[in-house]
């Protein structure tokens, strides 16, 4: 059997995943969350929370521009997910506001401040 | 106004298995603040990933940990399968489960040994890791290899399971059995290693909920949660693994 | 005082009868590192050739390591060798020590530990079993056995 049978998928506003975050818990329906994970598409960047809740897996996507890519950080309500927080920070160039704490984690010392592996315009060749 | 004390570890460093850096922030025995450097062991699999093929991917993606290998290798293999609507085999399925069980067995047993040796107690190491060998021999008859066994493909398992191979794994398991009871009892039942452990860094129940904690972690501090029975994957909806919570709060 | 002759061979005869050894993972995926410490357990034992694994480098004469290295990693691993006592050896564990193994290519990574340190035996597999790191400590310690 595959994982997917009993997921659910939902996509809600980039700038109300907090409060949706800090309801689940308030709600008692929060239990785990196993990581949150990050894409480009086109002119966008998703992300997808990935919530187990009683009745299975809830994955929520949320999706901000490319240009602006800005959401609220739901470090300040769980505080578990500054690592995946600070790990898209790193490669994928999203900025969470309010997050507890937003230095580099995963990227090494020397590389380029502005320069973002995972995003689909970057080449190894670029870099120093 | 406190003294802050800044404390470097790593990457070198006898008590790490990999290189990472920790900068610690003490005020006096106490922990204030941690900077996390994991870039000394950062390859960049996940960049790596789109430019490789599915097939190649699969075995790369099986090297990001050579401890958990098979688990990442069967994520990214359903991953796959639900994307290409592709039906596995039931016999498949088992057959992940049985490699996915030993390959727990052998990380726990890794772990209590490091944790042994860590604090000081190297006989509990080199015993474990000597009983460890069982697993790992049958992980070795099972899929042909001791650490990155290969098993999983895009749609099933790579190597069948034969009957005296089931008949070679059920003996070694009984072995096992009895001697992490006797590890069990071991370390409930040693004073030195309790006063060792007891009280050290305890992780509050709702702390493990609220900073997702995982597997023994949480189970460990009281949590009910074990991604086998609550979000089944494989064939674990139709085995239903015993779960254990347990929580030394009489020892904290 | 004895002949110099006489002292030198008993300086080497010390030296591949408990040569040290410390082991580092230089961003390997601790498949290498796991067998590398399976080497020392008792199945293996690889203690009865006089080898002790030590913690840090100012007491090692074998650096046993692992991992394709990475741009950030090297000048720390090149300051492990340089710490070490003459004479020093290095022994690449590993697919990725070797060539950068299935990492080959990514972003961060080398190819090689041989564009680092000056690399004494290779041990190939992915991860080699501890018999075959065992062999080529052993395969060093027969070199070091003729003085070379």
């Amino acid at each position: 059997m595959l994982p997917q049978a009993d997921m659910n998928w939902i996509k809600i506003p980039a700038e109300t995943i907090r409060q949706y975050t800090s309801d689940l818990i308030t709600k008692g329906e929060f239990r785990h969350l196993s990581t949150i994970t990050g894409y480009q598409d086109g002119e966008t960047i998703c992300l997808l929370y990935h919530f187990l809740v009683p009745q299975g897996g809830l994955n929520v996507r949320v999706c901000v521009p490319l240009a602006n890519p800005v959401l609220p950080s739901i470090s300040p309500v769980l505080i578990g997910a500054i690592l995946y927080e600070r790990e898209i920070q790193d490669l994928l160039g999203v900025r969470f506001e309010g997050i507890v704490d937003a230095r580099r984690v995963i990227l090494p010392d020397h590389f380029p401040q502005d320069v973002f592996p995972l995003r689909k315009d970057f080449k190894k060749e670029d870099l120093p | 106004m406190s003294e802050h004390i800044t404390l470097p570890i790593g990457p070198q460093h006898p008590l790490l298995k990999e290189p990472v850096h920790f900068r610690f922030t003490l005020d006096g025995e106490r922990i204030v603040d941690v900077d996390i450097r994991l870039g000394y062991n950062h390859r960049g699999i996940e960049k790596a990933a789109e430019e490789r093929t599915y097939i190649q991917d699969l075995y790369m993606i099986e090297r990001i940990c050579g401890i958990c290998s098979h688990v990442h290798a069967t994520n990214f293999v359903q991953a796959t399968e639900g994307v290409l609507k592709t039906d596995v085999p039931p016999r498949a399925l088992y057959l992940r489960v049985v490699v996915g069980e030993l390959e727990r067995i052998h990380s726990h047993l890794l772990w209590l040994g490091v944790a042994g040796h860590e604090i000081g107690f190297d006989t509990l190491f080199q015993v474990v890791w000597r009983d460890r060998e069982i697993v790992q021999d049958l992980l070795e008859l099972i899929t042909g290899n001791r650490v990155n066994y290969g098993m999983n493909t895009i749609g099933g398992v790579r190597k069948d399971l034969n009957p005296a191979a089931i008949e070679e794994t059920l003996k070694g398991l009984k072995v096992l059995e009895e001697r992490t009871n006797y590890y069990a009892q071991v370390v409930q039942a040693d004073s030195t290693f309790i006063a060792r452990v007891s009280g050290v860094g305890p992780l509050p129940k709702e702390l493990a909920i609220s900073s997702c904690a995982c597997g023994p972690t949480a189970r460990g501090s009281g949590v009910d949660y074990d991604v086998r029975r609550d979000l089944p994957y494989a064939a674990y909806n139709e085995i239903s693994p015993p779960t254990v919570a347990m929580c030394w709060a009489a020892h904290w | 005082m004895l002949p110099q002759a006489v002292l030198s061979k008993i300086i080497n005869w010390s030296r591949y009868t408990s040569p040290w050894i410390i082991h580092f993972n230089a961003g390997g995926c601790n498949g290498c590192d796991i067998e590398t410490l399976a080497a020392l357990t008792p199945r293996f034992d690889v203690e009865r050739f006089g080898i002790l694994l030590k913690g840090t480098p100012r007491h090692a004469d074998v650096l046993v390591v692992t991992g394709p290295s990475n741009q950030q990693i090297k000048d720390r691993l090149r300051r492990i060798y340089d710490q070490m006592p003459h004479p020093k050896f290095v022994v690449a564990v590993g697919s990725c020590a070797i060539s950068g193994g299935v990492f080959r290519g990514c972003y961060n990574t080398q190819g090689g530990m041989d564009e680092v340190l000056p690399v004494t035996a290779y041990v190939p597999g992915c991860p080699p079993r501890p018999d075959a790191i065992i062999q080529g400590i052993y395969v060093l310690l027969e070199k070091l056995k003729k003085g070379g």
